[in-house]
């Protein structure tokens, strides 16, 4: 509907729709004005002053003119007729003519003025019509008019925008043609309203739907009130009709918003209450009374009985939450426990706001309550969890952390973090900055790992190992184990982990490792000696007698012919072959024989005497002199004569192969014996050619050897012996020439 | 007089044929056994010469077999030969009267030596074996009062001092003296006395017959 807009077509012809407004206007007007004429007109018919009567008239007209009345008009109209007249025609003729005269002038001016009159009012009241029409327009309602008896219906011009039809056709009609446009449901109900109206309850107000050209339907409010003849005959009904379809709309809107509220609130188990603070009267919804565990018919309904429900323990606290809100106008937001009448206690929250009056006060309180005890009861569980969590993710020595992967953050970790990296756990920390401690030489798989695992895609059980350096430079083994948290799509929500300082295992496998090694080695090595063992028996056969065939030929030749020269060398060459093989095989059993020690109390020099005695072939084969330098009176050592024996004598060997290359005179072995303090002191010098460089140190290495068929084990041996004794052995090698190789034996 | 014998106790064939072969060469006798027990199953006393003794044998070992003839009597140098060497064994076998402990292989020229000096060596004990044996046969010969007064001899006593701890006249220790000289068959009293005194370090205590 458009406002204000005015149509044309509107002309006062057409206000016959109200024929009872025009002779009413017309009896308004007689009944004043005409007792005034009838009045003036006899005064001037029978006052005895011809044309003085103008002097009667002319005030009169001046006065009418003046006065605010309409029908005012007429009489100074009148007044001034007869005033014109009188002086036009003075009163010359018989009375009887001169007053059907005047009063044929003064007829005739009373029917101008009437019609005149009559013309305005019924332009004063288009206007009026117009207006109101305009303003029923801009109410979105028409009037309405209903003849029983014709069955016809006047309705106000603006009533077509309401029906969507022809301003025409809406403005009559039969009421028959309304009725069939009312909505099926409603016309019922119409009806049945209409035959309820009797004289004394005559008013009505109905809403029903209406059809539109469009085919939908709109929705009207009417109130009219039927009007009755004499005889009690409904006679018409007169009414006002407004569209009301948006507010009907927006009331059932409300009312769904309402219902869903409703529901919504009782889905929710939220309870709702209203308090009027002046009354402390206190409303509670179906749902509050299910909440607080109380009986409607029981309840009291004020702010006490409440309280009276509230737990001991949180009454005070409620109270004054609620006293503060009614007096400073703030929320009322607590949690509190109720009981019920069974003896259970439930938790609650409330939570409430002051509505304040027109004067500033608060007047009423309104606000919901729901049931929190599983959430009270979870969060306890998870209280206890968690701190049952912290307790284990803070004491055990192992860093325990969180990362989520949607945050691409981390979480938590646990203090232990700081023991095991040696500083506290940064803030903030991606995967860069946690890379920069790692060992660069684990870095590139541990940044692999961490990016596979921190974009949630990773097997489940994921575990790692790697090294940090600590800002003091220490290195730690770490391992870290995670486990995936995933959502119910099966994404990685979360990876929870832990890392393990295994330095202490590292380094204990590492060690493992080692002597894994050096076991084998020596199961290697033994096993190699106890081949030896049996092979040096019995190739020592073979070459004994090898040793003899050749001495025997030599002495053959000898005495049956004149040798050859070059017989002879290859025979003595055969000799110093199995000399040689002899030697390699006796170093090797050397190193197989081991034997339980047999302690006694041993006189070193003895045990060098009784050596050097048992080595003299040896001596005199490689040409060598020995000078023995012993210190007398030598403590005793508590050891086994023959392994101190058996390092003397691979010192001696070593001694004398040292300086084969040396000229005859020059092969002296000197063999010392000193006290010390707590030790007896044995050294064997050669003069051979010393050692060079790296051979001082690995001179005691298993296996190396200065010489081209040694075995590299003598040394290691007597290190082994001296050393299960307490005692040390070192070699010093000796500018330009000689080793001297020192050993140490405490005395007992 | 036999030849002596260089007697060589081996196991090992070879061993056993190059030992026989080498000593053959500087001409000397030779005789081979396989087995301590059967070396000594086949040694007399009277046989001269040496032993070339394997220290490790099967059943008997060339120690056993040291001891078994010192307990035999059978007095013949040995040179011990050994596949390794075991200094232990080597001194106790040296304590015992081994000539030499020698480790194989040897030098084949350094055996013979030992096989030379061992067969001098033989030459000597056998000597003083028989000149012991002379000795043994004349004491047996005097009584008990004879045999005292020797001793007080040997034990470098005046006549005195023998008649006062035997209880005897002075006469008498004469007498007996000159007894013992005749009976012993030496020239003087100091050959008499050296003759003992070997006698006594080599022998067991020389008991008079009974």
């Amino acid at each position: 509907m458009t406002q204000g807009t005015i149509d044309p077509a509107l002309s006062p012809g057409r206000v016959e729709a109200f024929p009872p407004l025009f002779p009413r206007a017309v009896s308004t007007v007689r009944g004043t004005s005409a007792l005034l004429l009838l009045a003036v007109f006899l005064a001037d018919v029978f006052s005895p002053w011809g044309t003085a009567a103008i002097a009667v008239y002319a005030p009169i007209a001046l006065l009418a003119m003046i006065l605010p009345w309409r029908d005012m008009q007429l009489v100074a109209l009148a007044a001034t007729g007869l005033a014109v007249l009188g002086l036009l025609a003075p009163r010359s003729e018989p009375l009887a003519v001169e007053v059907v005269l005047r009063g044929m002038v003064l007829a005739a001016l009373w029917l101008i003025v009437v019609f005149s009159q009559a013309l305005r009012s019924r332009q004063t009241l288009a206007q009026v019509h117009k207006r109101l029409t305009q303003a029923m327009d801009i109410g979105g309602c028409f009037a309405f008019e209903w003849c029983a008896r014709t069955d016809r219906v006047y309705r106000t011009f603006n009533a077509h925008r309401m029906f969507g039809t022809e301003p025409r056709t809406a403005m009559s009609g039969l009421g028959e043609q309304f009725f069939s446009r009312v909505h099926p449901d409603d016309q019922v109900r119409l009806k049945q309203m209409l035959a309820q109206l009797i004289p004394t309850n005559s008013t009505y107000r109905i809403s029903f739907r209406c059809l539109r050209p469009d085919g939908t339907y709109s929705v009207v409010d009417e109130c009219g009130q039927a009007i009755f003849d004499s005889r009690g005959r409904l006679e018409r009904l007169l009414g006002m009709t407004a569209e009301v379809t948006r507010r009907y709309q927006a009331e059932e809107a409300l009312r769904g918003s309402e219902e869903r509220l409703r529901l919504a609130t009782d889905a929710a188990g939220l309870g709702t209450w209203d308090v009027t603070v002046a009354t402390g009267e206190l409303r509670w919804s179906d749902r509050q009374f299910n909440l607080m565990g109380v009986s409607a018919n029981t309840f009291g309904g004020t702010q006490d009985d409440f309280l009276g429900v509230v737990h001991p323990e949180d009454r005070q606290r409620v109270y004054e939450a609620v006293r503060r809100s009614e007096n400073e106008g703030v929320d009322f937001r607590e949690e509190f426990r109720v009981v019920w009448p069974d003896g259970s206690v439930h938790w609650l929250a409330g939570l409430g706001r002051a509505i304040r009056g027109a004067d500033g006060n608060v007047q009423r309180m309104v606000g919901v309550n729901v049931d929190i005890t599983q959430r009270k009861e979870s969060e306890a569980a998870l209280r206890e969890s968690e701190a049952r969590f912290r307790e284990i993710a803070e004491n055990i020595d192992q860093a325990f952390y969180v990362y989520s992967v949607a945050e691409q953050r981390r979480l938590y970790v646990s203090p232990y973090f700081e023991t095991l990296w040696g500083f506290p756990p940064p803030p903030e920390e991606d995967i860069a900055s946690s890379l920069q401690v790692v060992h660069p030489d684990d870095r590139e798989s541990a940044a692999k790992k961490l990016r596979q695992r921190f974009s949630g895609n990773f097997p489940q059980g994921d575990e790692t190992e790697g090294r940090i350096i600590r800002p003091d430079g220490t290195v730690r083994w770490i391992h870290d184990r995670a486990f995936a948290v995933r959502n119910p799509d099966g994404t990685v929500e979360r990876v929870v982990g832990f890392i393990q300082d295994i330095t202490a295992l590292k380094e204990a496998e590492r060690r493992t490792r080692e002597l894994e090694a050096e076991l084998a080695h020596a199961t290697r090595v033994s096993t190699l000696g106890e081949m030896t063992s049996g092979l040096a028996h019995e190739l020592n056969q073979p070459l004994a007698a090898i040793e003899n065939y050749v001495t025997s030929c030599r002495l053959l030749l000898q005495q049956w012919v004149d040798v050859p020269e070059r017989v002879l060398i290859n025979l003595d060459a055969v000799t110093q072959e199995v000399q040689r093989a002899a030697a390699i095989i006796r170093r090797l059993r050397e190193f197989v024989v081991r034997r339980e020690p047999h302690l006694s109390s041993v006189d070193i020099n003895h045990v060098i005497e009784e050596v050097v005695r048992l080595s003299r072939s040896d001596i005199w084969q490689h040409g060598a002199q020995v000078r023995l330098d012993l210190a007398p009176e030598l403590p005793l050592v508590q050891c086994d004569g023959i392994q101190i024996a058996q390092v003397v004598l691979n010192l001696l060997r070593n001694a004398l192969d040292a300086m084969d290359e040396n000229e005859a005179e020059h092969r002296w072995v000197t063999i010392t014996t000193r006290r010390q303090e707590s030790a007896v002191e044995v050294s064997v010098q050669d003069t051979g050619s010393g050692l060079i460089g790296a051979a001082a140190q690995q001179l005691f290495e298993p296996f190396f050897t200065t010489k081209e068929h040694g075995m590299g084990l003598g040394l290691t041996i007597c290190q082994t012996l001296v050393q299960a004794y307490g005692g040390r052995i070192w070699a010093e090698s000796e500018s330009p020439h000689g080793t001297t190789l020192r050993f140490t034996l405490p005395i007992c | 007089m036999t030849e002596p014998t260089v007697f060589i106790i081996d196991d090992d064939p070879g061993m056993q044929q190059s030992l026989a072969v080498l000593v053959q060469s500087i001409a000397l006798n030779v005789e081979t056994y396989a087995s301590a027990q059967a070396f000594l199953d086949a040694v007399t006393p009277d046989r001269r010469g040496c032993l070339i003794l394997d220290l490790r044998l099967p059943g008997m070992s060339g120690r056993e077999l040291q001891t078994q003839l010192q307990q035999r009597g059978i007095h013949l140098p040995i040179i011990f030969l050994s596949g390794h060497g075991d200094i232990e064994t080597a001194v106790a076998a040296i304590k015992e009267g081994a000539i030499d402990f020698l480790e194989k292989p040897c030098s084949g020229q350094r055996l013979l030596d030992q096989v030379q000096a061992a067969l001098r060596l033989a030459d000597e004990w056998r000597q003083r074996d028989q000149r012991l044996n002379i000795v043994r046969e004349r004491l047996q010969r005097l009584s008990q009062g004879e045999f005292d007064v020797l001793q007080g001899i040997v034990d470098g006593k005046p006549y005195k001092t023998i008649a006062k701890e035997l209880g005897l006249s002075y006469k008498t220790v004469e007498a007996r003296r000159a007894r013992i000289v005749k009976k012993m068959e030496v020239d003087s009293l100091p050959e008499l006395i050296r003759l003992v005194l070997e006698y006594q370090l080599y022998e067991q205590p020389a008991e008079p017959k009974a």
